[in-house]
Formats: C-alpha cells, structure tokens, sequence
C-alpha cells in the first residue's frame, strides 16, 4: 500500500516525523472498514459504528462544528483523522489565525487514509499540525512553528465518535499537548520578551566577549575529572552534603540561580553558567560577599 | 359516615354504597362514561389520589372528591400539560444532538437517557390520542398512528445506538428523526387536534359501533 504521491510530498515537506513513524513502524490492521460513498465503519469489541454516521455525513460534521466554540487565535487538540470530513469542517469555520494540532492514534489507519484518499490539501492547511503514533516530545515539535506568544486559547476540540475510540490513547496525548505546549509557551514568550534585552546586554559586554578567550580553550583541561551539573531544583538541598564531598574531586558546573545556595554551604563552583540577562537573576551573585 | 361529592354535588349512591375508595371510582366512572365523560381529578380525604398507595384504595374513607370532564376537555387539559415540557425537551435535544458529538461519551450517557424518558409522557399521550381518534374516527388519526409507529421505530434505533456507545448514530437519530417527529406531532395536536376539542360537543363525531 503506497502513500498518494501528493500525499507523500507534503508529509515530506511539513511533517517528516509522520513519514518516518508510517515508514518505520510496524502495525496491526486498522479496525476501520471502508464502506461505499466513503462511509468508514469501526467495528471493535463494543459492536460497529460509523464514523461519522451512515446517512448524512456532511450535515452530522455541520452539527458538530456549530457547537464548539473556537476562538480566534485559538490552539486546539483534536482526536483522531478520520476520513479528514470533519477536520475539513472544522477548518472551513475556523480563523485564519487559529490552529490544530490532529493526533491519529492507529498509524495503519492513517496510512490507509493516506493512501487512499487525497488529503493534500488539508494537509497543506497551515492551520493544520498532524502527529501518530508513540506519544513523546518528538511527537509535539511540528508546536514551534506556530508562534506560541500570541495564542488567545488553548483546548481540546473532541470529534466523540474517534476519541472513544481511542480514548485512554488520545487522554495521554492530550495531557501531554498542554503540558508541552505550556512549557514550550513559556519558552517562546521569554525568548522574545527578552530578545531586546539580550540583544543589549550583548552589545553592553562587547568589550568583554571581543577579549574573553573562546570556550575551546578549555578542552581536555579537565580530561578524565567527573562534571557534576548542579542546577537550583528542590533536591539542591538534599544534595549539599554530597557536593560538599566531591568539589575536591569533580568539577562543578552550576547555573545560576543555585550559586547562592552553593556559596552559602561553603561550595564555589569551578563554572557558573547564566544565559539569563535579567537583572533579577543576577541578584543572588552580586550580593556582597558572594563573588 | 363516607361522603362522595362529584362536580361538588353529594352522590347518593342507588343500593349498596360501595366500602372503600376503588369501589366509588369504579362506580363513578362507569356512571360518567355513560354520559361521555370521565374522572379527571379525585381527592379522598383531601389527598390526591395519584399519590395514594395502593392499598389505600381497598380501605374505608372520610370523603372523597371527584372532578368530571368531558373526554375533550380532559384531553386538552393532558395536552397543555405535556405541551409545556415538550419545549424543554425541544431544546434539550438540539443541544444534546450536537454535545453528544463534542463531548465524551460518559459525560452523555445520562442525558442520552432522560432524553429517552422524555419520551414516555409524550408516547403516553399520543396513545391516549389515538384511542380518543379511532373511537370518534376523527380526520387526524391516521396521521397520528404512522407517527406512533415512527417514534417506536426510532427510539428502539436510539435505545441500540445508546447500548453500543454510538454518537454519531445517535446524534443522527435525535436531529434527523425524533427532532423533527416532536415538532410534527405538536404542530399536528396544537392544531388539527386541539381545533377538534373546542368544537361543540355534538361535532365530535359518534362513538365507534
């Protein structure tokens, strides 16, 4: 069963990681039965249903899309592929600014549709993000191409008849879609708010960088010493004793917000590392007595 | 001493006074029945007799209060009181038609059975409806009999979809086939049929033979 070509180049193109898990992954048959006048049957261990009924396709997906409530500027899950039918539907009437990101648990089925049916142009909606499979980071970085700082809303738009199908599948994939996107939301919005600042303090410590000696100087300088990370999460307590032991015998490498604690226990680290150019955050180093 | 007052006039019973409260109400309505009416409301000892245990129907009473009506007059009255929900119900299932798609199965399932017992009261009605209409042969009954077997039809349909866990089924039967079978059938009974109970009395056709 080879992909639509027209398929294929945009799987290619947007989303490779789809591509990679369709070619690479190894899966069962789908339980979804094609049926004439593109009617898709499901039949599991609970009986058969249609997808999306078996009378009037079109007006059950319109019933469907009046009822959710999709904003503009929106960024939503959605469960399952389908047929498309009602991703299509959804797209039709949602914002130009708004976005989907499709989860397809069966990548069978999704080959199957693929395969079968000319989805390139729902595919090739920018609005559109599409993932199967595994759920794991890898899973949600198609996310960054969006620009995450302006979403308005975050949510879960549920099509009932996939998610049951699927649904202790797709319960993962969406907790993790919004623990991500939260995360990589936070990432995205301290990246521009402080671009401006970054890009003043760069040119504030010009005279420095233009002087400091490049970070290749140190290679093989500690050749065959242990690194021991140390960074400010709450096991930075439990773990004093331990670095108070090693600091003769390993090199350690702190970021910034630990170095306080660690100075307070009589620990210097050999490295501090700070990316972080707001002033707030140097507070903890600058204080007397602490340099 | 029992007292028995229809239409607030004492009833002197001819011969045996019946004992307890099921013989007066079956005395009572056989009586109305022969002059086309029937017991609409009845009180004994000032309590509803719809909330009467059973076995106080074969115990004595103080007195008993019976309301008549004509067979029209209490149908209408039936009619407005099932009218009045049907609204709710109306709405209930345009939104539950499109929620049961938009949201998790378990969050639907008891809605998707009030929905069904929603029916009952209606299904109730229009069989009270077509017993009234094949007795008075009136215009309406035929239509009324083909949407009685069309509700059986599609609530056995929704009853399968609920115990197969299928939404898109029965979102399809709510907004495609009960939907519009309620309006139809309100449309039908507020009109035609209501018209035919405010006609006079002597316009309502003869009994079936």
């Amino acid at each position: 069963m080879e992909l639509l070509p027209r398929n294929e180049a945009i799987l290619k193109r947007r989303f490779p990681e789809v591509l990679r898990r369709i070619r690479e992954g190894s899966y069962e048959k789908s339980d979804y039965v094609w049926e004439k006048g593109a009617l898709v049957k499901y039949s599991g261990t609970e009986g058969t249903r249609y997808i999306y009924g078996n009378r009037d396709p079109e007006g059950l997906i319109d019933r469907w899309v009046s009822s959710l409530n999709i904003q503009k500027g929106g960024c939503y899950a959605c469960c399952g592929i389908g047929t498309g039918l009602h991703l299509e539907g959804l797209l039709k009437e949602a914002s130009k600014d708004a976005h989907f990101f499709v989860v397809e648990k069966d990548l069978g089925w999704l080959k199957e549709v693929l395969s079968q049916y000319d989805i390139s142009e729902l595919l090739d909606d920018k609005r559109l993000t599409l993932s199967s499979g595994e759920v794991n980071e890898k899973m949600f970085h198609g996310l960054h191409e969006w620009h995450l700082h302006l979403l308005k809303d975050v949510g879960v738009i549920l099509y009932a008849p996939l998610f049951e199908i699927g649904k202790s599948y797709y319960n993962k994939a969406l907790k993790e879609f919004v623990r991500y996107l939260g995360a990589a939301r936070n990432l995205h919005q301290t990246n521009i708010w402080d671009s401006g600042l970054w890009q003043e303090t760069t040119f504030k410590n010009l005279k420095y960088f233009l002087k400091a000696p490049d970070v290749g100087v140190m290679r093989d300088v500690f050749k065959d010493l242990p690194v021991v990370l140390v960074a400010a999460g709450p096991s930075l307590d439990d773990s004093l004793d331990f670095l108070k032991k090693a600091k003769e015998k390993a090199v350690i490498v702190c970021v910034n917000s630990a170095y306080r604690t660690l100075i307070k226990n009589g620990i210097r680290p050999h490295i501090t590392i700070a990316a972080d150019p707001r002033e707030r955050a140097m507070r903890g180093i600058l204080l007397k007595g602490f340099i | 001493m029992s007292d028995v007052y229809l239409d607030s006039e004492k009833v002197t019973f001819n011969g045996d006074e019946p004992q307890n409260v099921r013989g007066v109400i079956e005395v009572l309505t056989r009586y109305l029945q022969e002059n086309g009416r029937l017991v609409a409301e009845a009180r004994v000892d000032g309590v509803d007799i719809v909330n009467l245990k059973e076995e106080a129907y074969l115990k004595s009473f103080g007195r008993i209060d019976v309301v008549s009506n004509t067979e029209e007059e209490y149908l209408s009255g039936w009619v407005k009181q099932v009218s009045r929900d049907v609204s709710v119900l109306d709405r209930d299932m345009v939104s539950f038609s499109e929620e049961i798609l938009n949201k998790p199965w378990d969050e639907n399932t008891g809605r998707g059975k009030e929905i069904l017992e929603g029916f009952v009261p209606i299904l109730r009605l229009i069989e009270g409806l077509v017993f009234y209409g094949k007795q008075k042969e009136a215009e309406w009954i035929d239509e009324l009999k083909e949407q009685l077997k069309g509700y059986r039809g599609s609530l056995n349909l929704y009853t399968s979809a609920l115990a197969l866990k299928d939404p898109a089924s029965m979102s399809d039967i709510v907004a495609l086939d009960l939907l519009p079978a309620l309006r139809k059938t309100f449309a039908l009974i507020e009109g035609p049929i209501l018209a035919h109970f405010q006609r006079k009395p002597c316009d309502h056709g003869a009994p079936a033979s």
